[in-house]
């Protein structure tokens, strides 16, 4: 939400579709859930009450990243919310004592370095999923939009991208062909089809 | 600045260089096939 008059942002991101609203001058309104008492005679003759095993209306936890800022004098941290909600920090751990040998040079991951080479920078974002053996889909996105200043068209060498995947998920060098298709966003068809 | 999309969006299969405008999402099948050492050893 943009204030009209002066660079006055006010962004909010969370984890899940939301309606949001600001019904008066000085408020704000989101749904975090929704429960309704009755029927509201639209025909289905079921209303959304979701309740406990105790009858009470279920908890619905959320962590709203919020940011009020003068888009003239601060970034805009709207996307990084998004990319860390997206794909938060996974956290491994071990009970047993480990003594790390030090790694060679070419066990040092250089995937960042390597991604970010490629073109995939802070606020492209990227998904892969494996379909089968030695195929897996990449969906590429430019979180940018125009209220983030300095976001532009983004170019992305897909094929350094696979070549720093394959790097870093084999501990020495492969040779390796690979060939690649564009599809549409659902994935289901061909985009020269289109 | 942000790169207009045009009437007809291009999509060129030019994979060394994807464009991506403000907000734009594209999707791809990538096939890896080893050669040499690994393909012998896959088989």
């Amino acid at each position: 939400m943009k204030d009209v008059s002066s660079e006055r942002i006010f962004t909010v991101m969370n984890d899940r579709s939301q309606g949001g609203s600001a019904l008066a001058d000085g408020t704000i309104e989101f749904m975090q859930n929704r429960r309704i008492p009755a029927d509201d005679s639209r025909g289905m003759g079921e209303w959304v009450n979701e309740e406990d095993e105790l009858g009470n209306g279920i908890r619905v936890p959320a962590t709203y990243h919020v940011q009020i800022f003068d888009n003239s004098k601060t970034a805009n941290s709207q996307r990084k919310a998004q990319l860390v909600i997206d794909s938060p920090v996974n956290y491994f751990f071990t009970f047993d004592e480990v003594k790390w040998a030090s790694p060679s040079s070419a066990e040092v991951s250089t995937l960042t370095a390597d991604l970010s080479a490629a073109g995939v920078t802070d606020l492209v974002k990227f998904v892969t999923i494996p379909m089968s053996a030695n195929n897996i889909r990449v969906r590429l996105e430019n979180t940018g939009d125009f209220l983030i200043k300095g976001a532009t068209t983004a170019t992305v060498d897909l094929e350094a991208m696979i070549t720093a995947l394959v790097k870093e998920n084999n501990a020495s060098p492969v040779d390796f062909t690979m060939s690649i298709a564009e599809k549409s966003t659902t994935g289901n068809m061909d985009i020269k089809e289109m | 600045m942000d790169e207009p999309r045009g009437q007809k969006l291009d999509f060129g299969q030019d994979f060394k260089a994807v464009k991506l405008e403000l907000q734009r999402i594209r999707v791809f099948d990538v096939s890896i096939e080893a050669k040499g050492e690994v393909a012998a050893f896959l088989k």
